[in-house]
């Protein structure tokens, strides 16, 4: 596990047990707090994919054959699905975005794990590339930190509708989706963060951007590849050129946070240059800098 | 238009490796992004701004070969209009000496020279030749702006006229050994005879120098200390020679005064209005009264001025006040003494013409006596023994020189002896010599006698002996009934042969004048013949239109300049690399 260090991991637990006590804006819906509590069985529901073999009832099972998973008092009942963008663009930036994307997922699977919530990850981008099988176990954190380690940007352009399509039509339990990507969908992040909310799920964003994209360094005659859809974009970049870029990228953060707030999403932007511990910090919401402050409406 | 460097289209070459690199060029450097829809977005606004933007690239190219043609052109150093090879020939003759334009014309035209050097291009060349005394090249051709000013600098004029063709001549021999196409220019005032034909048939361009201001001159200074007193000579000669006399401006008005001399001078005003002044005359430099004279255009005013001067004296004329040209506005002459007189013995029964004649001439004194030195004049009175010494004999007979021959046949004078001192310049034409008889010499003067006047048949009717106890000139005839005394030259007959029978030359200074141009001021004396200073304005054109020339940039300006701002415009458009 050479991604996640062991410095990495020791401060990653030690903000979870901040995050456990402050309540992280991303993951506040997980932790509401449910009746009964303890460790006592309160009843039974159906197995879902991703439930806890060991809570399965398994005398029932022998006696009548219907697989039922025990409740307890206290137990999470409720899924959080992390969706990390793993399309091409993530793995541009300095650092790249990929990687911070995959530090701020392993932080908030560890939070979850460690409160007992069901944790799905899943990454996406023409449509669902990776998907790990739901764990809800502090003790799964290593498979966790391996799928993590294992991904690798791949696929074609953003398809954020797409992958939403095929997330919803997997069997599994709604709960809170926490988004991480750079949201640059040519057909717009809209229609996808539509379809999870549509199918009850609550979204959830977090926005890595590159500060970088928006100030363009080259000037002249280019040709421009575009990493996600290989398109190659052959003109002269000129002030004009920079400028209405500019504004186009400025237009697109503003409609972000415009969407955000008018779905009442969690949004929480993350600059890829920023320090890790920082970003660590706001993801967890253990420090929530007026800068990069979780935007919860 | 023609190229000072043409090996320099070799840089021509430059256009393939700048087709080479645009080539290269295509491959534009790439910039991976990921924010392809926005940079989609604005360069598709761009492109929709800029129509022209798909030919873009073209452009640059086309850009690019133009600054490669227009540096290849500025180097090979275009000329335009083509090199011009220019013999300018500096009239320096005697009329460059007038002061109508400030201070000379000569100076003037040495300004224009020196504004045409200086309008000169670096592929420019010219020479330099002036036109007197004799046509000669002061600088042969080249560029070099320095050797040409210092040769025009260095032309001084000179009392001579402009030999036009010569000097045209000469200046395409000078331009002619690089067998390329060479301009004659002249700078003069046109100031010679038929100057409008002579320029336009030579083919130079001219340049004028000088005004049409005119110029006052001498044309004649003469004067005449006369050999006869003229009331007896005139009255000797008859009423035409009294016309004569009058008409040619030597009418006596001093009577018979041995030592009266006669004084003509005559002023022309060759200007184009009427001129008024005065004469100055001096007589060994004692100045006399002087006498104003006033003159319309083109004309000429004449006075005569008496004068008693008895020995040699240098008369000097000067007119006022100055003018354009004041070279010419002095004359002098030097007046010789008059020759000493003639012992003359003269022995004649009648009264005659001859002794008229002989006592009218101032040179001549009649003696009685008889001595080696006396001239004994005879008439009819020949001795059988001529003696010794000097005899002038008419009317002749036998003598131990001569026998009395057959008569001759219509005895008329129709030619003379025109090498004779005796009869140069005399005209004895029909003068009728009766009872003219052939005279048979004596074989031992045989050989010095000479003919004088012959009559039609070539039948002598004198003769000049120069025997050495004496010289004899005898004429045949009766002088009492020719008509030889009333001929308008007889008297002048008379006084050669007394001077040849003394053995002196000829009296010839009875007119003397004065060697116009004069040339006491100095060499820059102007003939009479040349002294209209009036510069033709029909011919050529005026020195000082070319002040207002300008020289000519070196032309590579044009398109090194034109290639800098295409460079900086596709530098701009295409290579700028920072922001604003």
């Amino acid at each position: 596990m050479s991604f996640f260090s062991a410095g990495l991991l020791k401060r990653l637990h030690l903000h979870a047990l901040s995050a456990q006590r402050m309540g992280s804006p991303l993951l506040a819906a997980v932790r509401r707090t449910l009746p009964g509590g303890g460790m006592e069985a309160t009843g039974h529901r159906e197995y879902a994919s991703g439930d806890d073999f060991h809570a399965i009832d398994w005398d029932i099972y022998a006696r009548r054959g219907d697989l039922l998973v025990k409740q307890f008092e206290g137990h999470a009942d409720r899924n959080v699905h992390l969706l990390l963008d793993c399309s091409p663009s993530m793995g541009l930036g300095t650092p790249a975005k990929f990687q911070l994307a995959r530090q701020i997922a392993a932080a908030l699977g560890y939070v979850s794990l460690t409160t007992n919530d069901r944790l799905v990850v899943a990454a996406f981008a023409d449509g669902l590339k990776a998907d790990l099988p739901p764990l809800c176990h502090a003790s799964r954190l290593p498979r966790l930190l391996r799928f993590l380690e294992e991904l690798t940007p791949c696929g074609a352009k953003t398809d954020l509708l797409r992958a939403a399509h095929e997330f919803v039509r997997r069997p599994q339990r709604n709960g809170p989706v926490i988004v991480i990507s750079d949201l640059y969908d040519p057909d717009g992040f809209q229609r996808g963060f539509d379809l999870l909310r549509f199918y009850g799920y609550e979204p959830r964003m977090v926005h890595i951007f590159d500060p970088h994209d928006a100030e363009p360094t080259f000037l002249g005659d280019r040709e421009l590849v575009d990493i996600e859809s290989q398109s190659v974009l052959q003109g002269t970049v000129t002030e004009r050129t920079v400028r209405r870029y500019r504004q186009l990228v400025a237009e697109f953060h503003a409609t972000v946070r415009d969407y955000c707030s008018r779905q009442s999403i969690v949004y929480l932007p993350i600059a890829c240059d920023a320090p890790e511990d920082e970003v660590l910090k706001q993801v967890l919401g253990v420090s929530t800098p007026s800068s990069a402050k979780a935007s919860v409406v | 238009m023609s190229f000072a460097h043409p090996l320099a289209l070799l840089l021509g070459l430059l256009l393939i490796p700048v087709v080479l690199l645009y080539g290269m060029r295509v491959h534009l450097p790439t910039e991976t992004i990921g924010t392809g829809p926005f940079w989609q977005k604005a360069l598709a606004e761009e492109h929709a701004r800029w129509k022209w933007r798909p030919r873009r690239s073209k452009f640059s190219l086309a850009l690019q070969i133009m600054i490669v043609v227009l540096l290849t052109l500025a180097a090979m150093g275009p000329q335009f209009p083509a090199p011009r090879r220019i013999v300018l020939i500096l009239d320096n003759s005697a009329t460059m000496r007038a002061t109508d334009v400030q201070p000379t014309r000569l100076d003037a035209a040495k300004m224009a020279a020196r504004l045409l050097i200086g309008n000169l291009r670096s592929c420019d060349a010219m020479a330099v030749v002036a036109t007197s005394p004799v046509p000669y090249d002061l600088q042969p051709m080249t560029s070099n702006r320095d050797p040409l000013v210092e040769s025009v600098e260095s032309v001084q004029a000179t009392a001579d006229k402009v030999d036009l063709e010569w000097a045209v001549k000469l200046a395409r021999e000078v331009g002619t050994p690089d067998e390329r196409p060479t301009s004659v220019m002249l700078i003069s005032d046109c100031c010679f005879k038929d100057a409008a034909k002579r320029v336009q048939e030579s083919g130079a361009e001219i340049l004028r120098v000088g005004t049409t201001a005119g110029n006052v001159t001498i044309a004649a200074f003469t004067a005449r200390r006369s050999r006869f007193l003229s009331s007896l000579a005139q009255a000797a000669q008859g009423p035409e020679a009294k016309k004569g006399a009058a008409k040619s401006g030597y009418a006596s008005t001093t009577g018979d005064n041995p030592h009266h001399c006669q004084v003509l001078i005559e002023v022309a005003n060759l200007a184009n209005q009427p001129t008024e002044g005065r004469v100055a005359l001096s007589i060994d430099r004692k100045p006399t009264e002087p006498v104003v004279f006033s003159i319309s255009k083109n004309g000429r005013w004449q006075h005569v001025f008496d004068l008693d001067i008895a020995s040699a004296a240098r008369l000097e004329a000067k007119l006022e006040p100055v003018d354009a040209y004041p070279f010419d506005n002095g004359a002098a002459l030097d007046i010789p003494a008059a020759p000493a007189s003639h012992r003359v013995r003269l022995v004649s029964d009648l009264p005659s013409c001859l002794h008229e004649v002989l006592a009218a001439n101032r040179r001549v004194d009649i003696v009685k006596d008889d001595d080696a030195k006396t001239i004994q004049v005879l008439d009819g009175h020949t001795p059988e023994k001529l003696p010794d010494g000097p005899l002038l004999l008419f009317t002749p007979s036998a003598c131990d020189l001569w026998q009395l021959g057959e008569p001759l046949v219509d005895p008329t004078v129709s030619h003379c002896d025109e090498a004779s001192p005796v009869t140069v310049g005399v005209r004895l034409w029909d003068a009728y010599l009766p009872d003219a008889r052939r005279l048979k010499f004596a074989p031992a003067i045989q050989d010095v006698v000479r003919p004088l006047f012959y009559s039609d048949k070539d039948a002598p009717l004198a003769y000049a002996i120069d025997r050495p106890q004496g010289r004899i000139v005898v004429v045949c005839g009766n002088l009492a009934t020719s008509n030889l005394g009333r001929q308008a030259d007889f008297a002048a007959f008379v006084d050669r042969a007394l001077d040849w029978l003394t053995g002196r030359a000829v009296w010839r200074d009875e007119v003397i004048s004065s060697a116009l141009p004069y040339a006491g001021e100095g060499p820059e004396a102007l003939s009479p013949a040349d002294a209209d200073l009036r510069v033709p304005m029909e011919i050529g054109s005026d020195a000082s239109t070319i002040v207002s020339l300008k020289a000519w940039p070196p032309l590579w300006i044009v398109p090194a300049l034109l290639a800098l701002v295409l460079l900086v415009i596709e530098w701009c458009l295409y290579h700028r690399r920072w922001t604003t």
